[in-house]
């Protein structure tokens, strides 16, 4: 445990160094829209926008969206229907030296449920309740987000009524994660580990996340729409840090900024442990689109 | 050697060749247009600090002068923005006058009569921020982000409840109307509410609702309305479930809900109705009727708080019509418009049937405290 917990402290401060010297002073003319427009300097209570961007391709990152994802485990096939209802909201932040620089401190929470869509029901599998409280940091085009969340998940009653005996029916835990990004006019790279406080039932506790995200220029329907994507990666030291992926692509609508309100069309594909759920330890694979709201 | 090891290694190493051979992005800075940036500061300062709606106005600023569009001579308005605006670097005037906020387009002559009906005006806003019908303050099913703590008095025992929602408004699409601030939107509601007891071992999830909704809202000045069709399903908690084995009612439904609402200063009411088209227990009665009132004070408390309060009343002919009151009562932070951020702490009551799930049929009272999230 000491040696991962050096080697994840060498790598944190490796990357805060570089953070500091490639960003200093430097206002990303492509983030400019990426804000609220406040002048730098000062604080705000309940501001609009973010500092670190909500990763799109998170399977575990608050949002609203109705999805339809076809799932694969253990060769069989169930088609399902998931409903998410979340947001980060942002209460206060502290403007840096540009106006897109700053450190943020946010409330975000969701919850997440799980319908069995296959010969015409509609049973409820299970459903997970996430709180967190985020606080991020933005240096030019560096950003990092560290967050402490509970998530807590629960079996349907349609589930319990027809498995009198499941394996578990809660799963819960506490967790504190930590995110580097660093932004290109469409582009987003990011890295970072998470350390499970308290796990119900047990689990190894370190896991690493790496993503790429891809936020389009070019304007669509008559500059309504853009292309948007996300790879999100995540491998947990439970499952031998075996990489579970998670790809999300689409079309944005909406407001040109990234926090505008925006309706996103995207397709959704899943490969490794669900990771969240009463079942996270399960294997599964899934196809499916999704519509997301943003706020 | 242990997997992590190998990886976190690879990976460490892999993270120093990417910081150290990444280019530093540097190169490319430039200036946001000052004229720009100067719009960005007076509209965040129109918004936020003297609470104009967006749609109210029009902002232009060019070499350096600022242009405030208004749609009517408003000396009280004109003041406040010559007064309290503040400093800014390079601005270098400010003009207000009065003309077109929104701009004119022909209507075709078909739906003229319904422009002119409901008020509407040509152009459209597709995705548009907030709503048209300002959210309940005290509905216990408003789609809205919160988390209370309630002590409930129930039929069986009391007990301490975490209640928590998440939900919200997407607008879709806006027809503007020929004022700022009207018009007619539909869009998307959905919320999930959930209960869990905290008296229980491990803070069991007693029940969870889910709705889903297309809310058509309109507003005429100080007259507003919302209809919409929505969805509802409801499910017990899996360690409620298991722990106490209850008789189980699977209630679901489907609705059509109308409610018109008109302001006054600061005072609101509201009235409608609405009937379960779709319903299961089938043998579940179908009409209701919902309506009350709110307040929300001017003079600004701590800075941008404000007081808010409201009365929410459901009467339901499945409980012969005896009224299901909810009241909330606190300070408001932040804009109070959809659409703009705000947190309201309030101390919150409630006297009726359960607004949760399939315990409909229980008369139940509760009282605590809330902490909500506007968007």
């Amino acid at each position: 445990m000491r040696t991962v917990l050096l080697k994840a402290a060498s790598a944190l401060v490796v990357w805060s160094v570089a953070l500091s010297v490639n960003a200093a002073a430097y206002c990303p003319p492509s983030l400019e829209d990426a804000l609220e427009d406040v002048p730098p300097g000062g604080t705000l209570l309940l501001p609009r926008g973010h500092v670190f961007q909500p990763l799109i391709a998170d399977p575990i990152e608050p949002h609203f969206f109705l999805s339809y994802r076809s799932y694969r485990n253990n060769g069989q096939t169930v088609n399902t229907g998931v409903i998410g209802a979340g947001e980060t909201f942002p209460l206060w932040r502290k403007v840096g030296a540009c106006s897109t620089d700053g450190m943020q401190l946010d409330v975000n929470g969701g919850g997440v449920a799980r319908f069995v869509l296959d010969d015409g029901r509609n049973d409820l599998i299970d459903g997970d309740f996430t709180v967190a409280l985020p606080l991020s940091w933005r240096l030019g085009t560096w950003s990092w987000r560290t967050r402490l969340y509970h998530n807590s998940s629960h079996l349907g009653e349609d589930y319990l009524y027809q498995n009198q005996t499941p394996p578990r029916s809660k799963a819960s835990y506490e967790s504190i994660d930590f995110i580097v990004g660093y932004d290109q006019p469409e582009w987003r790279l990011y890295f970072g580990p998470e350390v499970i406080l308290r796990h119900y039932p047990s689990f190894e506790p370190w896991g690493l996340h790496v993503g790429a995200e891809y936020y389009g220029d070019r304007t669509l329907f008559g500059g309504l729409g853009r292309w948007i994507g996300g790879l999100d990666v995540k491998s947990w030291g439970e499952y031998g840090y075996a990489p579970d992926y998670s790809l999300k692509a689409g079309v944005s609508l909406g407001g040109g900024r990234p926090q505008q309100q925006n309706l996103q069309v995207m397709l959704e594909l899943y490969a490794g442990h669900q990771n969240r759920g009463v079942f996270y330890d399960d294997k599964v694979q899934y196809i499916g689109a999704g519509v997301y709201f943003g706020f | 050697m242990p997997v992590f090891t190998l990886v976190s290694e690879r990976l460490l190493a892999l993270l120093v060749c990417v910081v150290l051979l990444w280019p530093a992005g540097a190169a490319v800075a430039a200036d946001p247009a000052q004229d720009a940036y100067l719009a960005g500061q007076i509209g965040y300062f129109l918004e936020r600090d003297l609470g104009w709606l967006r749609g109210s106005y029009r902002l232009e600023v060019k070499g350096g002068i600022a242009t405030v569009t208004l749609p009517e001579e408003d000396p009280e308005r004109r003041a406040t923005l010559e007064q309290r605006l503040p400093t800014l670097d390079h601005l270098k005037g400010l003009n207000v006058v009065i003309g077109t906020v929104v701009a004119a387009t022909a209507v075709d002559e078909a739906v003229a009569p319904v422009y002119s009906f409901l008020g509407l005006a040509p152009g459209s806003v597709p995705f548009p921020t907030g709503d048209l019908f300002l959210p309940l303050l005290a509905d216990p099913k408003q789609p809205q982000f919160f988390t209370s703590y309630r002590y409930y008095h129930t039929p069986i025992a009391g007990a301490h409840v975490a209640a928590v929602g998440y939900g919200e408004t997407f607008g879709f699409y806006r027809q503007p109307g020929q004022q700022p601030g009207d018009g007619l939107q539909i869009g998307i509601s959905g919320a999930l509410f959930a209960q869990f007891n905290l008296d229980a071992p491990s803070a069991d999830l007693i029940n969870a609702d889910y709705t889903i909704g297309i809310p058509v809202s309109w507003r005429n000045g100080s007259t507003s309305a919302r209809l919409r069709i929505y969805h509802q399903s409801s499910h017990l908690g899996d360690e409620f479930l298991l722990r106490t084995a209850p008789e189980r009612v699977n209630l679901s439904f489907e609705s059509v809900e109308l409610l018109v609402s008109e302001q006054r200063e600061v005072w609101r009411g509201y009235l409608g109705g609405e009937y379960l088209f779709h319903r299961e227990p089938g043998d579940l009665k179908a009409a209701g009727l919902h309506g009350g009132f709110e307040f929300r004070t001017t003079r600004p408390v701590w800075g941008s708080g404000r007081w808010v309060g409201g009365v929410d009343v459901k009467a339901w002919e499945e409980h012969d019509w005896s009224p299901d009151v909810s009241a909330k009562a606190g300070l408001e932070f932040g804009a109070f418009q959809p659409g703009q951020r705000r947190v309201r702490l309030m101390l919150e009551g409630y006297r009726g049937h359960a607004p949760h799930g399939q315990f409909y049929a229980d008369y139940i009272g509760y009282y605590g405290i809330g902490l909500y999230l506007g968007f």
